[in-house]
């Protein structure tokens, strides 16, 4: 009993004595967050600056010092690595050379952009090692850590003089040495600067190699560094609508308290979800039947008809979003499934209407002076050329009917990329390139000031641009016109894919393709050919579609419109203007009445004219058929004709303006 | 017009709208592209490299977690590496495997490349940088390490129809 006594309380000793120890144990090592270590080392220590180089002791086999803190006799935290923010290394290469130009952009040459209207972050990438006698390293997340930031201005000199005491006020309004960011002040708006920065802590060796610097333009706008910001472009002008107030509550909801009158930069790629809008804008559970055929699609899809961010502007106000050559995503927002909000049968082609811009004025004619860009920005849309007939209601990138400038973008994948509507003014795509569109590139709806420069579009489902005659059936109505200079336009369609059944228009493209036959012995033709082994392809390389307004598909009312690329003849469809002045010292009227003629006998007469100068009328039996200097119809048969010159074919068919690239006989594709 | 003509015509009409309405028209699109949806590490083991965002180790998880760092790697530096350098090799490839542009970039600081020249008195040395990285255009990347510096460098598709970029950490200790 006494010796049962004796082993219970050794064993009872021995118990107590483990767990001392293990409390022991824990209370040293135990600092799963980190946090334990930080306070009493990269927070608190490095607030005054002073303490994360106190060890001194972190030299490396190779003789290198690093920053070190002491916060534990057994452990310490290295600064290990100092690496240039991951953000300005992106803009750096965004902007660099491709071996793929299609990732290219055209203007390589801007300067990274920096707002006003908030801080400008330069945090570095830093490696941080927490190193315990004994053990391996592993990495270390402080919670804080402070660095020493220097601004220098681009002086007249152009050198770099660092700004200090009144200068810096006048052209920083804040430096915050935690987050590592600089928030310029107005008066910097206009000058150059470059901000220097590094770690606190960093032993005076180091200091040279762990200085990351970088030079910025400074202008009027936020920088934009979530998708939560891009809230900014809307700019609360909709109430008439009665829609602001899902955009005012979103930005009450998500602390979003900053406005940007002038415009907006992005300092990051951006990829934006339907977590990133308003509710409003996609269906909620609640507004769908119960009993609606469509009801597990249609829940969680966008609304048709909707602009996600949109932007009144009056005067002559001016906005620009400025993409800093960083990526807007859209891939994952959703898509239309309710066209008009219609319900449809799934696997039916139908077009969407719905834009991620649109930018409006408040005032009309000689009022609106108003203006926006949208310039060094790769986008990226989620809808691209594809069998997926889901696809159909992908989104439309931007929508303006304001004086515009598109440059220097990238954009892949949308359902239609450019979309200036209803406006007299001047809508400019430059130096864009644009690739893999579901519909087309270029949907210009009854805009009359259309400029393609120096741009390069390829892949659409359809054409490359299609210009609407609004309101066609109502006096003059609102014409199309597009002019186009120093540009590759491509679309190599074979007429099976889903634009052309959207359109109604599978048939009518077999027919157009039928008619290649009237131009190949004179060895011209608007179709190559790919030989598949199995098959012989056709693709016609689809430039333009000039059509009626009234419907999405293809209709026989009147249109005008106009189209001209490089020095080639002009296309005025349905004015009978152009090519056809001058034309054989037929007047307009003997051709008016010509042409009217035969479209009253046959709407679907197809009325060939190139770019060259030449025009005819197809007569399948007999061959292309021209009118005599006495306005009488004869076949051609001079391979020199106009018909057979220039680089565009212009089809005048069913009353519609059709703009093919024209090619010679036989070329594969 | 005889009447049985013109029941067949009907016949056709209402069979072709059933046929289409059913099956619908068939579409088309060739050369269709495929996109690339994702950047993956193929050689984690060889640069002992881990997934922070699949790993269990605590410390790696936070740099996912907290500073989005997709793969963070160790690297046990000796000195004996401080003249030729430690080289080792990186692989990533483009999901999925049937992306139409397979191209990879890797994105870093060139600034931290270069060889930079120190001042001492009246003489002037020449420093190696602290690594190189040298992208081989085929996913693969070859990283000397001179000292025990540690360092970020990114990847993604070249592919500018993707947005996706994986960040990697190599500490060198």
């Amino acid at each position: 009993m006494k010796i049962r006594k004796i082993a219970l309380l050794i064993l009872t000793i021995v118990m107590c004595f483990a767990l001392a120890l293990g409390v022991v144990a824990c209370t040293d090592t135990d600092n799963p967050t980190g946090d334990s270590v930080n306070s009493t080392g990269s927070t608190d220590s490095n607030k005054d600056g002073s303490a994360s180089t106190a060890g001194g002791n972190s030299s490396d086999a190779a003789g290198n010092n690093s920053g070190t803190q002491k916060p534990e006799p057994e452990e310490k935290i290295v600064v290990n690595g100092v690496t240039q923010n991951n953000n300005l290394t992106l803009f750096q290469t965004n902007k660099g050379e491709k071996t793929d130009k299609t990732a290219e952009f055209f203007d390589r040459t801007q300067d990274l952009v920096v707002g006003d209207d908030n801080a400008f972050v330069v945090k570095p990438e830093v490696q941080f090692l927490k190193v315990v006698t004994g053990s391996t390293p592993e990495p270390y997340t402080p919670a804080t850590w402070n660095f020493n930031i220097t601004v220098s201005r681009l002086t007249e000199n152009n050198t770099y003089v660092e700004l200090k005491d009144a200068d810096l006020t006048t052209y920083v309004e804040k430096i915050d040495k935690v987050n590592a960011t600089v928030d310029f002040s107005e008066e910097a708006v206009g000058n150059k600067f470059k901000i220097s920065v590094c770690p606190e802590g960093t032993d005076a060796e180091d200091v040279a190699e762990f200085t990351k610097s970088v030079e910025v333009s400074v202008v009027d706008a936020y920088n934009v560094y979530t998708a939560n910001e891009l809230a900014y472009i809307e700019n609360g002008s909709r109430q008439d609508e009665g829609r602001d107030g899902h955009w005012a509550e979103f930005k009450k909801t998500n602390g979003l308290t900053a406005e940007a009158k002038a415009g907006i930069v992005l300092q990051a790629n951006i990829s934006i979800t339907k977590e990133n809008i308003p509710a409003y804008f996609v269906y909620q559970a609640n507004e769908i039947g119960e009993n609606d055929g469509d009801r597990e699609r249609a829940v969680g899809s966008l609304k048709d008809f909707e602009s996600l961010y949109e932007r009144h502007l009056s005067g002559s106000e001016q906005f620009i979003f400025n993409g800093n050559y960083f990526s807007i995503d859209c891939k994952t927002l959703p898509l239309v499934v309710r066209p008009s909000g219609n319900i449809v049968t799934e696997g039916q082609a139908y077009e969407s209407h719905s834009s991620l811009t649109m930018f409006k004025h408040n005032d009309n004619g000689e009022e609106n002076k108003t203006h926006v860009e949208m310039k060094n920005i790769n986008f990226i849309g989620n809808a691209p050329r594809v069998e997926d007939t889901t696809k159909t209601g992908g989104i439309i990138l931007g929508k303006s009917r304001i004086e515009t400038l598109m440059y220097n973008n990238i954009s892949n994948n949308f359902f239609i990329t450019f979309f200036p509507e209803v406006s007299s003014k001047k809508y400019t795509i430059q130096k864009c390139k644009s690739y893999n569109a579901y519909s087309c590139f270029v949907y210009v709806w009854g805009s009359n000031d259309v400029h393609i420069e120096d741009s390069d579009f390829n892949s659409a489902g359809g054409p490359v641009i299609i210009a609407d005659h609004v309101q066609a059936n109502e006096g003059n109505g609102i014409p199309s016109s597009v002019t186009v200079k120093n540009s590759e336009l491509h679309s190599y369609v074979t007429g099976q894919e889903a634009w052309f059944q959207m359109y109604n228009a599978t048939a009518i493209s077999s027919q157009i393709f039928t008619m290649n036959n009237a131009f190949t012995p004179f060895g011209r033709a608007f179709l190559k050919t790919r030989d598949t082994g199995s098959e012989t392809l056709q693709f016609m390389d689809f430039v333009a579609f000039y059509k009626s307004g009234e419907t999405n598909g293809l209709t026989s009312t009147k249109i005008t419109g106009n189209f001209v690329q490089d020095e080639g003849d002009p296309m005025d469809f349905g004015t009978y203007t152009n090519p056809w002045n001058g034309f054989n010292n037929v007047t307009p009227n003997q051709k008016n009445q010509f042409i009217e003629g035969i479209l009253a006998m046959s709407p679907e007469a197809p009325i060939f004219m190139t770019s060259g100068g030449g025009m005819s009328l197809l007569n399948p039996g007999v061959g292309l058929m021209q009118l005599d200097p006495t306005g009488t119809p004869t076949r051609i048969q001079d391979p020199s004709n106009a018909m057979f010159q220039g680089k565009q074919l212009y089809l005048y068919y069913s009353r519609m303006g059709i703009v093919l690239n024209y090619f010679n006989a036989g070329e594969t594709i | 017009m005889k009447k049985s003509v013109i029941l067949l015509i009907l016949i056709v009409y209402v069979a072709s709208i059933m046929i289409v309405g059913f099956y619908g028209i068939k579409i088309k699109v060739y050369d269709e592209k495929i996109m690339v949806e994702d950047i993956i590490c193929e050689n984690l083991e060889e640069f002992n490299c881990v997934d922070c965002e699949t790993t269990d180790k605590e410390s790696f998880k936070k740099r996912f977690e907290e500073k989005g760092i997709n793969y963070c790697a160790m690297i046990d530096f000796s000195s004996e590496y401080a003249e030729k350098g430690y080289v080792f090799v990186v692989k990533f490839a483009v999901l999925p495997r049937t992306a139409t542009k397979q191209g990879i970039e890797f994105i870093f600081d060139s600034g931290d490349q270069t060889t930079s020249s120190v001042e001492n008195n009246s003489s002037t040395t020449q420093t190696k940088p602290a690594y190189t990285i040298v992208d081989n255009k085929n996913g693969t990347a070859t990283i000397t390490l001179y000292k025990k510096r540690s360092f970020t460098f990114q990847v993604r598709p070249l592919d500018r129809a993707s947005n996706v970029v994986k960040t990697v950490e190599i500490y060198v200790y």
